[in-house]
């Protein structure tokens, strides 16, 4: 049993951590929670955007900003944005005007579409108050 | 030497991670709305991409205005019998039996009446009484003659499937992604909502319910997995003529616009095709009835009322998952009991 003991002792490494070994651990740490925070976007989203679309075509993709107003024209839609960071289609060549009706726009998730057109404005992102909507049902 | 190992493996480890599921998405005009889908996990994009190629299929099928379709050509047939398929057969099936439920509160034979407010075309316009009752006495799903693989309409009557097809379509879609193995993906049908599994984080889908008095707001968000929400409401689709606001939305019995006093009802529920029949129903209902149909119906759904007078009636099984505070307007909120 002696013998057997001794030649145990002598196969074991040596556990006790080495300065090197928190160096290693550190760095995996701060590596994993870089990534993790790179990853949070992924179903959030960054800072509310607005895009804009044709037939599935994007045209255009902005910051939504407040006290940043302004119209933006694409053929005959225009796309305002008030100060407050509504946004809401002023304009619209279609007859029945369901686009400008729907008004403003706030929160990620949302979106105002002309069907005869296939013009769409979308938001996404991180709307200002953290609504967190990831989906809108009208 | 070891330890520098341990370092690269995690870091190999972590990159995997970071690189996060794959993501697909796509948006389609069909249906006469436009479809957003979005499908997460391995595979997304082949999903994706057979999604998208059913619901070309199913607008072709189930497109009234498609002179081509199976639907126009049962239309065609009123007053004889027309062979269709099982799927179409199963549909108005389902679609006469929801309006026998629902007391003709939603009825697919409301096609006729539609065509004459033209809500959807350039020209919309208020029918006289006279051409309203006229073309009511056309309406009645529960005349419609099912037998075997053939249905008949009677002389005269139409069907649309407008007010259910939607729904149908992400009933289909969610048995798509149970198919193929899918554990999380979004679905939006002009504004008719499928959340599949939960969010790549496992959490669950925050969906928000638009506000009928200010749709850039909501009402509250609702957090769900594997459910169906579908919202009628009038205030989106609509003419004025001589300062009255005419709405899309009619009761099939006497082909008036529903003012049932309220703006909007959302079902919430684990199928598609009733929760887009109901929606439309519960909105004819008006409160009162539409709170009994709820306590009575057999099938469990919840919903969401949205009144004219600044109330929101919600059922018991929302209590928890419901999150009234991202509402920008003040409404009471009430809960609904079974009792």
């Amino acid at each position: 049993m002696n013998t057997f003991s001794s030649q145990k002792n002598n196969a074991v490494p040596r556990l006790r951590p080495a300065p090197l070994d928190a160096v290693v651990v550190l760095a995996v740490l701060v590596l994993a929670a870089a990534l993790f925070a790179a990853m949070l976007p992924k179903q959030s989203g960054g800072a509310l955007a607005c895009t804009v679309s044709r037939d599935g075509q994007v045209l255009d993709t902005f910051p939504v900003e407040e006290n940043s107003p302004g119209e933006r024209v694409y053929g005959a839609y225009t796309v305002s944005v008030a100060q407050d960071g509504a946004v809401s289609v002023t304009a619209a060549p279609c007859a029945g005007q369901d686009c400008v009706r729907t008004g403003a726009v706030r929160r990620a998730g949302q979106n105002i579409v002309c069907l005869p057109g296939r013009f769409v404005v979308e938001l996404s992102g991180t709307d200002g108050d953290g609504s967190g909507v990831d989906i809108v049902v009208r | 030497m070891k330890r520098w190992l341990v370092l690269l493996l995690a870091v190999c480890l972590l990159c995997g991670c970071a690189a996060g599921p794959q993501e697909a998405s796509a948006q389609i005009f069909s249906m006469d709305t436009v479809i957003d889908i979005t499908v997460y996990g391995d595979g997304a994009q082949d999903v994706l991409r057979d999604a998208r190629a059913e619901l070309v299929r199913l607008d072709g099928a189930l497109s009234r205005h498609d002179s081509g379709s199976a639907l126009a050509a049962l239309n065609r047939g009123a007053g004889g019998p027309v062979a269709v398929e099982e799927e179409l057969y199963d549909l108005l099936y389902a679609a006469a039996a929801y309006a026998a439920d629902t007391g003709g509160c939603f009825d697919i034979s409301v096609a006729p009446i539609m065509d004459a407010w033209n809500f959807t075309g350039d020209t919309p316009r208020v029918p006289s009484q006279a051409e309203l009752e006229a073309l009511a006495a056309h309406v009645g799903s529960e005349r419609i003659v099912f037998d075997g693989g053939t249905v008949t309409l009677p002389e005269g009557m139409a069907v649309d499937l407008g007010g259910i097809a939607k729904g149908y379509a992400s009933d289909r879609l969610a048995a798509l992604f149970a198919q193929r193995g899918v554990t999380s993906a979004k679905v939006s049908l002009g504004g008719n909502i499928y959340v599949h599994g939960t969010k790549t984080d496992g959490s669950l889908w925050r969906v928000g319910v638009e506000d009928p008095n200010d749709p850039g707001n909501f009402l509250g968000a609702v957090e769900l997995r594997d459910r169906f929400a579908i919202t009628s409401g009038g205030y989106q689709r609509y003419f004025e003529q001589d300062g009255v606001t005419y709405y899309h939305i009619v009761d099939p019995k006497t082909g008036n616009v529903a003012r049932s006093g309220l703006l909007s009802a959302t079902v919430i529920c684990g199928n598609g095709a009733m929760g887009d029949a109901f929606s439309t129903a519960l909105f004819v209902m008006g409160l009162d009835a539409a709170v009994d149909f709820w306590r009575t119906y057999p099938v469990e759904f919840d919903m969401i009322l949205a009144d004219d007078d600044g109330h929101v009636y919600l059922t018991e099984g929302l209590r928890d998952c419901f999150d009234a505070s991202i509402a920008e307007h003040e409404y009471e909120y009430i809960f609904l009991s079974k009792e």
